[in-house]
Formats: structure tokens, sequence, C-alpha cells
């Protein structure tokens, strides 16, 4: 387009993200090259438009919900928070039957034979891993997602149902794992931390 | 009120006046506004609890923008892995989009937005920081956590295919746009 300036130079013109002295050169330089100045002129009008354009989406209602999420969502500070946190573990055992499980394993349930519903007693298969991570990062307690994969006959649900904080300031979260297909309903709680990674590790699964 | 419930009752309000822009912003990654309202109530609720890490002299828009990127990038990579073995029961009503029929004469809105959809998306959040939210190149490499020197080429480079697309050939690129599934929470 011109000899002298690149596009990335005129475009940091455009935008006075030159160096004073290079600003005076490029707009000299604009003012003389017929190409350069339709370049700058095409950007400018450009620009005017996408900005209209975009800004037409400032007026837009706000969703009632979003404005709520953030009116109330609770603010958990990192060293001297006010949240109510009390050991997970403590809440858990008392309610429940704590197994205690070994953490790369992944751990919660295995699957007799194709067609059968998983059982409360092997390693969690790596894509359910997936699932309750999913749900964990992304969903609010209360708050389920439902997944079914495509050669299984039972659909999984995971719902948060607490979430906590211990001394060292790391994430707990308590879910419900469920599966269901046409006949049979199975369910069961697990227990999960969250890793510095932003990963879901479950510590601990239970019956209820 | 202590004072730090008053800090937070003011950045609530903030991000509350935020909102606008941050969905905006949003929709310029997700393309859908039902999945950038979900990346935005997502992030904000995120931002809360980490209130803790918004230092003296941040920007609070800059950073939420960050915030919306990041959750965005990371959504993007679980969802590669997750599309391959799952397929999401709930929300399975897929968003068809608006449909713009290249045929038809299209107002200057929706010219545009179009227009930007068919932008690469790190050229598209890009330009819509520097060209649209007025921030420096410097502001928008923090945000993107690039160099400033990127942001300079990709909004040049974005410029270059807007302008192609809207002045020179557009019946070529304005074709319609392909949504994806939604994977929104249920």
């Amino acid at each position: 387009m011109n000899q002298q300036f690149d596009e990335v130079t005129l475009s940091s013109y455009i935008d006075g993200e030159l160096d004073p002295a290079t600003m005076r050169e490029v707009e000299a330089f604009v003012e003389k090259d017929p190409d350069a100045k339709k370049y700058v002129l095409t950007v400018l009008k450009t620009t005017a438009r996408l900005r209209g354009a975009m800004n037409e989406a400032l007026h837009a209602d706000v969703p009632r919900h979003l404005i709520d999420a953030v009116r109330s969502y609770p603010v958990e500070k990192g060293k001297s928070g006010r949240t109510l946190i009390r050991h997970p573990f403590l809440r858990v055992a008392a309610a429940v039957v704590l197994v205690l499980l070994g953490f790369g394993a992944g751990t919660i349930l295995d699957r007799q034979g194709t067609n059968q519903l998983p059982v409360l007693s092997a390693p969690l298969p790596a894509i359910y891993s997936d699932v309750v991570d999913q749900a964990l990062e992304f969903n609010r307690s209360g708050i389920s997602k439902e997944w079914q994969r495509p050669q299984d006959p039972f659909a999984v649900t995971v719902t948060p149902v607490k979430t906590y904080r211990d001394k060292r300031g790391r994430y707990f979260r308590e879910y419900r794992l469920e599966f269901s297909d046409a006949n049979e309903h199975r369910q069961i709680s697990g227990l999960a931390y969250r890793t510095a990674g932003g990963k879901w590790k479950t510590k601990a699964v239970f019956y209820q | 009120m202590k004072n730090a419930e008053m800090r937070d009752e003011i950045l609530r309000n903030q991000m509350v006046g935020l909102l606008p822009r941050l969905r905006r912003f949003a929709m310029t990654l997700a393309r859908d506004p039902d999945r950038a309202d979900d990346l935005v109530q997502a992030a904000c609720e995120r931002a809360l609890t980490r209130l803790d890490q918004l230092r003296e002299g941040t920007r609070l828009d800059s950073w939420l923008y960050r915030i919306i990127y990041t959750q965005w990038i990371d959504n993007l990579r679980r969802k590669k892995t997750r599309s391959e073995k799952l397929v999401l029961l709930s929300n399975e009503s897929r968003s068809p989009g608006p449909g713009i029929d290249s045929g038809n004469p299209l107002d200057d809105t929706l010219d545009l937005q179009k227009a930007l959809s068919t932008l690469p998306e790190e050229h598209r959040t890009a330009i819509m920081l520097v060209s649209v939210e007025g921030y420096s190149y410097a502001e928008a490499a923090s945000v993107l956590e690039v160099p400033a020197g990127t942001v300079a080429s990709r909004v040049a480079r974005a410029r270059n295919m807007l302008g192609r697309i809207l002045f020179e050939e557009p019946e070529k690129v304005l074709q319609p746009i392909k949504y994806e599934g939604r994977e929104g929470r249920k």
C-alpha cells in the first residue's frame, strides 16, 4: 500500500499509539500519499460505524437475574473472609459413612456391563471426573447439570450442594451424583476440593 | 456498615453499572446472547469471590474483562475436550442465531456485527477493546495477556479484514452466522 509505513504503523497512528516524532512523520506521509490517506479514512469510517453498531448493545435491558447475581452473590475473602466456614469433613462425617479415597486414582464408581448402571465401588471413569469438574466449577449450589454419553442408556446429573473453605483457603464442595435411566435411579454424594489449577478433585464419597 | 462491607457494596454497584459493557464484550466472544449472559454472570460471581485480588489502581472494567476473557478461553478448552465425550442433555435447544440472509439488504448494525463475527476471535477482541472501548494498546494487552505489539498487529489486521468485508466484497464474506449448541447452565 505504501513504501514508507506499513499498516500496523498507520493503524497505530490512528490510535495515537506512536511517539510524537513518528506521529508527525506519519501524518506528513498520509497527507502526501493517496493510498495511505484512503487507508486512514477507511479505517476511521469503519471505526465510527463499528462504534455506532456496538453502542446499540449498551441500550439493551440488562436481564434481572444478572443484576440480582451481582447484588446478592456472596463475597468471599481470601484470608480474612467473613464467610462462615466449618471444616467440611466434620460436616460430612456426621451424616454419612465416609469413604476416604486416594486421589490420583479417582474413585467413585464402576460399571458392570455396558448397559448396567454404575455401582459405587471402583475407580471413577475419567469421563465422569470431567462431568463433576464442570458442574462444580460452573454451577451454583442447587443448580444441576445433566449429561449423557451417546453410548450409555443412563443420564448423569451432578448437583453441587454446599460450598466450604478450609483454613488453608481451599474451596470444598459437596455434590450429588445421580444416575438414572427409565427404570432405575441411584445417587451418591461426594466431596471435592478445588486445586490450584482450577480442577476439582474428589476427596471422599459417601452413601446416603 | 463496616468499611469492608461498604467497599463491597460500592464495587457491586459499580459492577451493576458495568453490566451493559460486560455483556457487550462477552457478546463479542460468545456471539450468542444467552451464552454471553452466562459468561458475564460466571465472571461476576468469580470476581465477587476474589475481590481481595483487585489491587488498588486496577480498573474494575479491565479486571472484569480479563476474567471474562480468561473464562471464555477456559470454557473453549474444556469444551473441546468434553465435546468429544459427552452430549449435554439440558439446554438442547440450539439457538439458531440471527441467521442473517446475505441476499437481503442489511442495515449498518447487522452488517457490522456480522462482519465482526467473521473475524478470528483474537482479532475481534482486540479491535473491540481498542476501537469500541477506547482502550490503549497497553490496556488491551493487559486484558488479553499478550504484548502490546501483538495488540497493534491484531487491530491492524482486524481493520483490514473489516474494511475488506464492508467496502470491497461483502457478498463474499457476509455468509450466515453459524452458531454452536449451547452449553449454558441449567
